[in-house]
């Protein structure tokens, strides 16, 4: 009909393009919103809430730790490497409160107990043996239930006598209670223990004193002076080198604690001593 | 679709001849709400825009496109969008290239734009067909459009004022936007070449600050008005949603001239023997014919 | 060789990490000329070929410090690592400097607690090519203390206190391979083993090359991030310190000017605060109206003749951190409310007359127009 209004007729492809032009209107608006509320550059009427906000959410520990980080890249000057970290739940139960870096005590020897950190579990050097049992060690990974390795220090780079990099950087020596009729146990107790997550649970609930029972408790099992060192490092110590993986030359080296290079450079080399102040 | 006998909005008792007709000779008498009847083709029914129109707005419109966003990007450089676009084009140092060849483009549209106009002009001049009425060049006319525009939406005046081929809005975003061009142009010539600009300006630190605040601002402002009030008005609100065409097609619906530019339209009925036929032919069909 | 890449989820603390992106995309001509030059260069500078860390480890350090967890937390509750990844050190320009030329102090082992601190201006058992003296950092020690940053006898306290040493800025350079779209890495490098072991030449090739990139080696965007983050944008050290009015707001008003927005979005031409603030000793920052200063009125056009050309008496007067302050720029900050209020008038004018047009057109509702696109032709309300 000749007077009939032809307006709605267009072709339907044409209302994508209405619709960009909706999007992009509706972006701008938006844009000048936040320009309004919280962008920098305009009149920012919402950033004092916003920053009484985030005040009310900073915590003076937490700043001053990423600042000690920040500090101690500097200050170590060689090139820190970031690592990637076990989840809170899959850390033995030790890492509640003790961290990667436990001994603090012996001036001269603390850092280097603390390296052994990245091949035992706590229970390795600590454990307090049991009558009825003999200890075995394995490797223990809380991703894998039968690590194979290869594992960080286990064997050097035959080009530049290096340690060899490893993308396993979980597995840890661990203790296994092996009774006389032939079973098995762990000597090992992650964080998600149900000992352990029920202390966590009532832990605020706890005085003082009761906290400090049960930790007493937890240490039931545990030897506070660890292994001297030629318990292992010796020909006949607890750990089979070889057994766990370690290539012979590095199984010798752990063996005689790379004694011969050193006494013959340092004259006040003193290795018989070393561990007993 | 609705029935064409519903709502009607002359009554005989309201009728004001002056306000609710045209009379057009030959034709008849042309009620002020016909937009309401004429059959319309989306893409457009009557010549609004020449080729060199249609080809400046295009280089104009897709220049502003990459400028706007290039630019506000830039300036915008700290919020947290910005690096996401920024690699869009290619990291900044590109991007700034991209600017520049947008600008010399869009700086290019301007001066064919002002070469056409003046050309067109003349032209009409020696034709003696030159009209101010048709031109954009503000007349008292507008300003009155305005008032009875406002109360129009407000609900004070029956029918739309009888507008020229160029209404008060785009009359207003016309010199808006020389402006707009005139300010950035200059601004940006003054970022572009420090150096030599540096020369010119009779201060040249405070002709630097200047131009910094003044080239972000102007675009801002620039891309706001558009977004807000150009494609609102010309595709995006009611009557106009998809898309009008008039950009791409040069033409102009029958419905939105008649609403819209109704001086042009009779313009258009002088020039266009047909449209003349085929209103006199709606006006007979609807009983519109007067005595 | 410990030349593997580094293993998955691990990262390297060394570079300060910033929003950027890779590098600038520009291709460049390969710079053929300058990498046969360097070519030649390499072959005739480096004859060292030991680059193990072994090299530098005679006395056998890293029996103990290869190992990740040597560590401790400190009396202060401060984590202390000992570590040295050997792999990583093996990469560093410091591979071949024997432990003791820079660890001085330490003359038994095990060694006692470390209370010293490294003195970089040491001289080490390296001699470089070409030299007589063994190398030292003397010389670029004796620039630095000299500059702005340089402890001085009429600094305050807290100043010398504040004052950043060697370590607050370096971190042991690892080599990275040059840009490979400026200069044809593989090839240049593959020439020069034609002669010389892969061992060697690798790292010296890496070595210069590292210094033909840029003014600094760094990328502008570390540049910035490490002048500013610990200390120049922070402001109440600034304040405490006492620094000018203009050099307490120096990192706002950079990140405002055009060349901290650029090198905010990654440019890698862009200038940074090296650029301007210091000549190719990279260490010689002096305060403004100092003569040797680079920003000082007597050198500014040659400073900006690096990237600039054509520069000018008018063109130096330009202000690069420009501020928008109402005491400094009165006129300025007028001009921009001004600016403002127009912007804001003229857009909620222009919006507010759409709205009511809108309003005035539309008899239906939304969902109507956004199906049909209409209209306005006084229909009522749909049923």
């Amino acid at each position: 009909m000749a007077g009939e209004p032809k307006r709605l007729e267009h072709p339907k492809s044409v209302y994508v393009i209405g619709f960009i032009f909706k999007i992009i209107t509706l972006t701008v608006l938006i844009g000048v919103v936040y320009q309004v509320t919280l962008s920098p550059h305009g009149p920012a009427v919402l950033v004092p809430i916003q920053k009484k906000m985030e005040e009310s959410q900073r915590s003076a520990i937490l700043d001053e730790v990423r600042r000690q980080e920040e500090y101690e890249k500097h200050r170590h000057f060689h090139n820190v490497v970031e690592y990637p970290e076990l989840p809170e739940n899959l850390r033995p139960v030790c890492y509640i409160c003790h961290s990667d870096y436990p001994h603090s005590k012996s001036k001269k020897v603390r850092a280097m107990l603390n390296m052994h950190t990245q091949f035992f579990v706590c229970e390795t050097c600590h454990i307090e043996e049991k009558k009825d049992a003999t200890v075995a060690y394995k490797w223990y990974n809380p991703y894998d239930g039968n690590p194979e390795g290869p594992f960080f220090g286990t064997s050097y780079d035959p080009d530049t006598g290096n340690l060899v990099e490893v993308e396993d950087l979980f597995s840890k020596i661990a203790p296994y209670f092996e009774f006389a009729d032939g079973k098995s146990e762990t000597a090992l107790k992650i964080s998600d223990a149900p000992l352990a997550q029920d202390y966590m649970k009532v832990r605020d609930k706890l005085t003082p004193e009761q906290r400090d029972n049960v930790k007493k408790k937890f240490h039931v099992n545990i030897k506070p002076k660890g292994h001297e060192c030629d318990k292992c490092h010796s020909k006949k110590g607890i750990l089979d080198f070889k057994k766990l993986a370690f290539s012979p030359n590095r199984a010798i080296d752990l063996e005689q604690l790379n004694i011969k290079g050193m006494v013959t450079k340092y004259e006040k080399f003193y290795i018989p001593n070393l561990f007993s102040d | 679709m609705a029935t064409t006998t519903e709502n009607i909005a002359i009554t005989p008792e309201a009728t004001e001849p002056e306000r609710d007709y045209t009379y057009v000779e030959d034709v008849g008498n042309i009620p002020r709400d016909i937009y309401k009847y004429v059959k319309s083709d989306p893409l457009g029914d009557l010549p609004r825009y020449s080729l060199h129109i249609v080809a400046q707005h295009f280089l104009t419109f897709l220049t502003f496109l990459i400028l706007a966003s290039t630019g506000l990007t830039l300036h915008f450089a700290d919020l947290w969008w910005a690096p996401y676009v920024m690699s869009l084009f290619g990291g900044p140092d590109l991007a700034r290239l991209i600017h520049r060849f947008a600008a010399a483009l869009m700086v290019l549209a301007s001066v064919y734009h002002v070469i056409t106009l003046i050309a067109g002009t003349v032209q009409k001049i020696m034709k003696k067909q030159f009209n101010i009425s048709r031109t954009q060049i503000p007349i008292l006319k507008d300003i009155q459009d305005i008032t009875h525009d406002i109360r129009y939406f407000l609900g004070k005046e029956p029918y739309r004022p009888k507008m020229n081929k160029f209404m008060y809005k785009q009359k207003l975003h016309y010199f808006a936007i020389i402006w707009g061009t005139f300010v950035l142009i200059t601004a940006g010539t003054t970022l572009l070449y420090p150096e030599m600009m540096a020369t010119i300006w009779p201060n040249p630190q405070f002709a630097q600050d200047l131009a910094r605040l003044m080239h972000a601002d102007e675009a801002i402002m620039a891309i706001t008005v558009i977004v807000f009030w150009h494609w609102s008005n010309v595709h995006l609100v009611p009557g106009r949603f998809p898309l009008q065409w008039s950009f791409i097609t040069g033409k102009i619906t029958r419905e939105h001239q008649l609403e819209e530019h109704f001086m042009e339209y009779l313009h258009n009925l002088e020039e266009i023997p047909e449209e003349k036929e085929y209103m006199k032919k709606l006006l007979k069909d609807k009983g519109f014919e007067t005595k | 060789m410990g030349n593997k890449p580094l293993l998955k989820g691990r990262k390297i603390m060394n570079q300060l990490t910033i929003r950027c992106f890779k590098e600038d995309i520009i291709l460049e001509l390969p710079k053929i000329l300058i990498t046969a030059i360097l070519c030649i260069a390499a072959f005739f500078t480096f004859t060292l070929s030991g680059s193990e860390a072994d090299a530098a480890d005679k006395e056998n350090c890293l029996m103990c410090h290869k190992y990740k967890q040597i560590g401790r937390i400190d009396e202060q509750g401060r984590k202390r690592s000992y570590y040295v990844n050997e792999n990583i050190y093996g990469n560093t320009t410091h591979r071949n400097v024997p432990c003791r030329d820079c660890h001085s102090y330490i003359d038994k082992l095990p060694h006692d607690e470390v209370t010293e601190e490294v003195n970089c201006a040491n001289e080490c058992h390296v001699k470089p090519p070409f030299a007589k003296e063994n190398f030292s950092h003397k010389n670029i020690i004796k620039v630095y203390n000299e500059s702005v940053h340089g402890v001085h006898k009429d600094d305050s306290e807290e100043l010398k206190q504040a004052k950043p040493y060697c370590k607050y800025c370096h971190l042991n350079p690892i080599y990275t391979r040059v840009d490979e779209k400026r200069i044809a890495f593989e090839q240049t490098l593959s020439r020069c083993l034609n002669c010389h072991e892969r061992k060697g030449v690798t790292q010296a090739y890496k070595h210069i090359t590292h210094r033909l990139r840029n003014k600094t080696s760094r990328s502008p965007q570390e540049v910035v991030q490490l002048c500013s983050k610990n200390c120049h944008a922070n402001m109440p050290l600034m304040e405490s310190l006492k620094v000018s009015p203009e050099s307490l707001e120096s990192v706002e008003t950079y990140n405002e000017s055009i060349h901290g927005k650029a090198v905010a979005l990654g440019s890698q031409k862009a200038a940074d605060c090296i650029s301007c603030h210091a000549s190719s000793s990279i260490h010689d920052v002096y305060k403004k109206d100092h003569k040797l200063s680079t920003v000082n009125d007597a050198n500014r056009i040659n400073t900006c003749n690096q990237c600039h050309e054509n520069v000018n008496e008018r063109f130096v007067q330009i202000d690069v951190h420009s501020g928008l302050g109402r005491e400094e720029k009165p006129l300025l900050y007028f001009v921009n409310l001004g600016l403002q209020v127009v912007f804001y008038a003229s857009v909620l004018g222009l919006v507010g007359l759409m709205l009511l047009e809108t309003k005035g057109r539309k008899k239906d509702g939304i969902l109507w127009q956004i199906k049909k696109g209409t209209s306005w032709r006084g229909r009522s309300k749909r049923k």
